[in-house]
C-alpha cells in the first residue's frame, strides 16, 4: 500500500565513520572540548545517555551518548550524534611540564560519529496528502541541487569532517588534521 | 543497489622504515583533493601497543563523473610498530617516525548511482545492454580514468616514501660508518 504521506529526502546521512584509540587521554578535556565546538557552532548538546557498566577484568565499561542539533533555517536542521564507548580503563596520574599532575584515563575508546540533514522538521507540509506530494516534488525538481551540493556539503565538510578532525587533534592521533578544513572559508 | 564494478583489485605496497605518518596522510589527502575527490572516512584507529603505535586508516573517497556514473578508491592503510627515532639528514639530527607499512588500493566505478534503473529487472537488463555495448566507448574510458588515477596515487606514494631514503635512523647506522 503506498504512503499516505510519502516523503522524498527526509534526511540526508553523512557517512557513519569510526575512530579507535588506544593510550592516554583526558576524558574531561574530550568532553568539554566537544561540548564547547558545538556551542561556537550554535548548536544545542546535550548528552542523552551515560551508562557505567559493570566493571570487567581489566576495568570499567562506560557508554556516553551524545546528540548536538541546530535549527538552520525554519526548513532544514543538522544533527550529530555521538557515540563514545570507553572500556578496560583505569585513571592514572600524569605529570605536566610544568610539574603540576593530572588525572589522565588510560584505556580504549571507541568513537562513532553519525550526522544527518533533517528536511521539514516542523512537519508542517504534512497536514494532508496533497502537501506531502508537494513537498516530494519541491525536494526532487525545485531545491535538489541545494539539498545535495550546498546543505549536505555545509553539514560535511564544515561542521561533520571538521569536529572529526579536531577530536582527531585533541587526542593527538597521528592522522590529524584534513586538506578540508580550510576548503570553505577559514573559521 | 548501483551496479559496482572493481576497476583496480588490491593494488597493495609496503614499506619498512622511516617516514612520517602524518604527512603520509596529508599528501594522500592532498592528492585526492586536488583532483576533486570528496573525502569519506571509515575508520581511524590508533593503538599504542608496546613495540610502538599500530595504525589503520581507511578511507574511500569518491568523485562524480557525471550523474550516472561515480568513481570511488579504497585506501587501507596499516601501520605496525610506528615508533619516533632519531635519524640523520644532510648531516643534522632530525626526529621522524618509522614502522612498516602496508597498504591496499582498490577502485571501482559506480554505474546508476541514483538507481534509476533499478526498479524491475527488464530495466536491469537494458541497462547492462547500455553499459556494455550501446556505451561501451564511455565505459571503457571511465574505467580507464579510474585506472590512471589509482596507479598515479600509487606512484605518488612510492615517490612520497622514496623521499625518506636518505633519512638514516640513528639506530641503524653501523658505528664506523660517518653520518651523513
Amino acid at each position: 500500500m503506498a504512503d499516505p504521506l510519502p516523503f522524498k529526502h527526509k534526511e540526508l546521512f553523512m557517512n557513519t565513520s569510526y575512530f579507535q584509540y588506544k593510550g592516554v587521554w583526558d576524558m574531561q578535556d574530550l568532553y568539554e572540548f566537544v561540548a564547547s565546538f558545538f556551542h561556537r557552532d550554535k548548536f544545542k548538546f546535550y548528552e542523552t545517555k551515560y551508562i557505567v557498566k559493570r566493571p570487567g577484568p581489566f576495568g570499567p565499561e562506560t557508554y556516553y551518548v551524545w546528540e548536538a542539533t541546530r535549527n538552520v533555517e525554519e526548513y532544514y536542521r543538522f544533527i550529530i550524534n555521538l557515540f563514545l564507548h570507553t572500556f578496560d580503563t583505569q585513571d592514572v596520574e600524569v605529570v605536566m611540564r610544568d610539574g603540576s599532575k593530572r588525572t589522565f584515563t588510560k584505556g580504549r575508546l571507541w568513537i562513532q560519529f553519525r550526522g544527518r540533514v533533517e528536511l521539514d522538521y516542523e512537519k508542517r507540509w504534512e497536514e494532508n496528502a496533497f502537501y506531502a506530494n508537494l513537498r516530494n516534488f519541491y525536494h526532487s525538481y525545485v531545491i535538489k541541487k541545494k539539498i545535495e551540493g550546498i546543505w549536505w556539503d555545509h553539514m560535511y565538510y564544515k561542521v561533520f569532517l571538521r569536529l572529526q578532525s579536531l577530536v582527531k587533534e585533541r587526542l593527538k592521533m597521528e592522522s590529524e588534521g584534513f586538506e578540508h578544513r580550510y576548503f570553505a572559508g577559514v573559521r | 543497489m548501483a551496479e559496482l564494478r572493481v576497476v583496480v583489485d588490491h593494488l597493495r605496497l609496503n614499506y619498512n622504515g622511516p617516514f612520517d605518518a602524518n604527512a603520509l596522510f596529508k599528501y594522500i589527502n592532498a592528492f585526492l583533493f586536488e583532483r576533486g575527490f570528496d573525502l569519506k572516512v571509515d575508520k581511524e584507529f590508533e593503538q599504542n601497543t608496546k613495540t610502538g603505535k599500530q595504525i589503520e586508516w581507511l578511507i574511500m573517497p569518491w568523485k562524480r563523473i557525471s550523474d550516472y556514473t561515480r568513481h570511488h578508491i579504497k585506501i587501507r592503510i596499516l601501520v605496525y610498530d610506528y615508533n619516533k627515532v632519531d635519524a640523520v639528514v644532510d648531516k643534522k639530527k632530525v626526529k621522524v617516525g618509522n614502522g612498516k607499512v602496508v597498504m591496499y588500493l582498490d577502485g571501482y566505478i559506480e554505474y546508476d548511482q541514483e538507481d534509476r534503473w533499478e526498479s524491475i529487472p527488464f530495466f536491469q537488463f537494458l541497462r547492462t545492454i547500455y553499459n556494455n555495448f550501446v556505451y561501451k566507448v564511455y565505459t571503457e574510458r571511465f574505467e580507464q580514468r579510474l585506472s590512471y588515477d589509482v596507479h598515479h596515487l600509487y606512484d605518488t606514494i612510492e615517490r612520497f616514501f622514496n623521499m625518506y631514503k636518505h633519512y638514516k635512523v640513528v639506530s641503524n647506522i653501523p658505528p664506523f660508518a660517518s653520518a651523513g
